[in-house]
């Protein structure tokens, strides 16, 4: 899987509309007002975040192969998805991650799921003393908290787990590929879990391109883990999905912000007691109006200025800012975002 | 006091390794004490046994987060389970958490910095301290060869705490660090306990060579040669990819470790090693506290170290069973060049001290301060420890004084590749220590290095398999 192919599929959605950069942002999961809307604007929220750590230069390296190949251009700050670059788009396969719920926090089922088949691996070879893959104490008294109600009703937990698993994989409908990825990051007795490089040496596939299928059969893992009817199929996976799913996708400073907001404080006083600066006050309620459909936009903009700039969003199928800027010049650029982040549903 | 049938009865153990015995008794005597034990002769089982002897708290000031997560795994695995470590990757919740159940804890680990913060030194000076240890208590020396300057906060700590016994424990320590360790933890007549660095079994050689190019040529040879388990340091992270690209090309098992590399993979490599999976590791100094592999046969340096304590710590890693390994040291002129320029990065010169300080005086941060001097993190913080007790002229005397300590540890090593009399003399004279004893296998100036025990000819490891998912699932669980 490769970073050019997703970058293209985001470029694709943004045609016209954003930087580049925007798709930078969606992908490393930046929490300002304007990457949290466009992920939303765009039907991007599955790349949300899938990349926290993007490097630049790796990013600018893959842009510079989508170029080369003429699928995408950039002039003005603005992306232009070609022909050939949309023909592209629609080849690929549907990439199934879901970053906007899962934030990097996937990491933690993964290790939940290293430690449990460890421990599985080691108490079946009767070893009950050994040194466990990871030190993180959280994670540790989850997996005991598992193993304690595994005893209870199991005999045969490894066993047991590991149909569970296959099954599982099954359900997910990932590649064969992407499920030994998976397996071979497990470690058990005498069949230690292997390193990335030592799976891109036997793959032929590179190490970014390994931890992307990775990162999409992870997600997909717990997605089928998650289902209501898990529980009685995948009665393991659903106890060590627990709590993986962003709550409220809200970022916690933000929270804090809504809690002020809700008492009806305005935002130069929110931005005192927060001691922040109102610029930041007014991402978070951008973030808070595009997940919450009660949310009440009269507090800032008139109705009409609202229809006004739905009726223009509408007519020429314009989203960029700027321009409505330059519609609606008495309009400032919080107020026409949150008229954006407030009226998608409709829209559409 | 039957402090063997203690050992016997929590420990499981039969005997006490050399040095223990004698720190247990001071501390049990709540005397002051400072063990100088070298690597991997059982450190901690000094407050552990104690510990679990006395009421009261054990604190334990440890430099590192692996380190410390290390021992909290390896006091867990033997089924204490009051046990508890706080850094600053903890969140505000989990350290809060322990908070709360502190009365059920009796070891707790703590960094240095955390441990200066004026809310956990107040929570902290109020709880029974029965011993407060101090792990590689050597870092509170800018002799010794790392030095961190939090540690040097830990007088305060101790003076407010109401003076509990303390326990300085280090591998290496000469008679200034030593001066040192006493001076800066307002110590009171310690017992020293010091026991030999010398390691009888293991076997030292220099390897001089042209180039660069020749050290990998060497060490390709080597490893084709000879047997592992064994770790090859290397001074940088590219060279241990690079190396270790080379290496893997020629068959060899082997996985390069480094503090850039990611946490899954970190764990992974060392499971390896442990199981005998891979057979080397290419590491940079990251490498190595908290490694409980006992059966490493050689520890090869592709370039000096920049102390000799630094490598009697590093070499002293392998034959930790008793049995043979050989320590390496290859070696080109060009090195001394290089590791005298990596030596005093760190060191800030006059005009950059002069720098910071005019910065901090004008109002910038420490951070930009020193941004703006071009020093290193570590500098500016030992530049802004001396500024809360020292005048400028002092400090830059200081510097002046410490860039001289590190150019004669430098020198040591120098010696040391250059030696025309016994490689193990040459080492255990930095530390005022003489040979016990003629070894048989001792070093290559005494013409005994012979690694003919180390060859072999075990066909090289296989290539890895990629195994079906489902065949992996069943080789795991079933």
């Amino acid at each position: 899987m490769k970073l050019s192919s997703i970058i293209l599929k985001i470029a694709e959605k943004m045609d016209g509309q954003r930087s580049l950069n925007a798709s930078l942002h969606v992908l490393r999961g930046k929490r300002s007002g304007q990457t949290l809307q466009d992920v939303d604007y765009f039907s991007v929220k599955p790349y949300f975040s899938i990349l926290p750590k993007l490097g630049d230069s790796t990013f600018a390296e893959a842009v510079s192969s989508l170029h080369h190949a003429g699928m995408i251009s950039e002039s003005e700050g603005i992306v232009t998805v070609s022909e050939k670059g949309k023909r592209k788009a629609k080849e690929l396969p549907p990439f199934q991650f879901d970053g906007w719920h899962y934030r990097g926090r996937e990491e933690i089922f993964f290790l939940r799921m290293v430690l449990l088949v460890q421990t599985l691996s080691q108490l079946r070879n009767s070893q009950n003393s050994f040194h466990p893959i990871t030190n993180d104490r959280k994670i540790q008294q989850f997996v005991k908290e598992v193993l304690r109600s595994l005893q209870d009703t199991r005999p045969n937990s490894a066993r047991f787990f590991a149909d569970e698993l296959l099954l599982a994989l099954k359900m997910t409908g990932i590649s064969d590929l992407q499920a030994a990825v998976l397996c071979h990051r497990l470690t058990g007795v005498s069949a230690s879990g292997w390193t990335w490089e030592q799976l891109e040496e036997s793959t032929g596939e590179t190490v970014a391109s390994l931890q992307l299928e990775y990162l999409e059969a992870l997600h997909r893992l717990i997605t089928v883990s998650e289902s209501t009817d898990a529980e009685e199929r995948l009665p393991i996976l659903h106890m060590l999905v627990k709590d993986i799913r962003i709550k409220t996708p809200l970022t916690d400073s933000t929270a804090i912000t809504k809690k002020l907001f809700d008492q009806g404080l305005p935002i130069d006083e929110i931005a005192i007691v927060r001691q922040l600066k109102v610029n930041t006050i007014e991402d978070h309620i951008t973030e808070i109006a595009t997940n919450d459909r009660n949310f009440p936009i009269l507090r800032f903009v008139g109705r009409d200025d609202q229809l006004a700039v739905q009726h223009e969003v509408r007519r020429n199928d314009v989203k960029r800012l700027r321009f409505l800027k330059e519609k609606f010049p008495h309009l400032s650029y919080f107020q026409l975002r949150l008229i954006l982040s407030t009226t998608k549903g409709e829209l559409v | 006091m039957d402090l063997r049938q203690e050992l016997k009865e929590r420990f499981g153990f039969n005997e006490f390794r050399p040095g223990q015995e004698d720190v247990i008794r001071s501390i049990l005597k709540r005397d002051d004490t400072i063990a100088i034990l070298p690597t991997g002769m059982g450190k901690s089982l000094c407050y552990q046994l104690p510990g679990e002897m006395l009421d009261g708290l054990v604190l334990v000031i440890s430099p590192l987060v692996s380190l410390m997560e290390d021992q909290v795994a390896s006091i867990r695995k033997r089924g204490e389970k009051r046990v508890a470590a706080v850094n600053s990757f903890l969140s505000t919740e989990q350290r809060k958490y322990i908070f709360d159940e502190i009365h059920t804890i009796k070891f707790l680990f703590i960094s240095p910095e955390m441990i200066s913060r004026p809310d956990m030194t107040n929570f902290l000076i109020r709880l029974p301290i029965s011993i407060l240890v101090v792990d590689e208590a050597h870092c509170i020396s800018q002799w010794g060869f790392d030095f961190r300057p939090d540690y040097l906060r830990l007088g305060e700590f101790i003076r407010l705490a109401g003076k509990p016994p303390v326990l300085a424990l280090t591998a290496t320590a000469d008679a200034r660090v030593e001066a040192d360790i006493i001076s800066y933890l307002h110590m009171s007549n310690p017992n020293v306990i010091r026991q030999s660095l010398d390691r009888p079994n293991l076997t030292y050689t220099v390897q001089p060579l042209e180039t660069e190019a020749d050290k990998t040529t060497w060490l390709k040879e080597r490893l084709k040669t000879t047997k592992g388990p064994g770790i090859i340091y290397v001074a940088s992270r590219k060279r241990a990819e690079e190396l270790t690209r080379i290496l893997q090309q020629e068959g060899i098992t082997i996985a390069s470790y480094h503090a850039g590399k990611e946490a899954g993979d970190r764990s992974i490599i060392q499971q390896q090693f442990l199981t005998g999976e891979i057979s080397w590791i290419c590491a940079t100094n990251a490498f190595g506290m908290g490694v409980h592999k006992d059966d490493i046969r050689q520890v090869i340096h592709d370039q000096m170290p920049a102390s000799a304590a630094a490598y009697v710590q590093e070499a002293g890693r392998g034959g930790r069973d008793g049995e043979r390994s050989a320590a390496v040291l290859l070696y080109v002129t060009d090195d001394e060049q290089k590791v005298r320029f990596i030596v005093q990065r760190d060191l800030p010169d006059e005009p950059q001290v002069r720098h910071f300080v005019a910065m901090r005086a004008s109002g910038q941060s420490i951070e930009s301060s020193a941004e703006l001097a071009g020093i290193s993190e570590t500098g500016s913080r030992v530049v802004q420890y001396y500024l809360e007790t020292l005048s400028l002229e002092n400090i830059l005397k200081t510097f002046t004084k410490l860039k001289y300590d590190k150019e004669e540890k430098l020198r040591q090593m120098i010696a040391y590749v250059h030696s025309k009399t016994c490689l193990r003399e040459q080492l255990l004279s930095y530390f005022d220590e003489t040979s016990q004893a003629k070894h048989d296998f001792c070093c290559s100036v005494c013409g005994t290095a012979k690694y003919d025990w180390l060859l072999s000819n075990e066909r090289l490891g296989n290539r890895r398999r990629l195994l079906q998912w489902e065949e992996r699932i069943r080789l795991l669980l079933c």
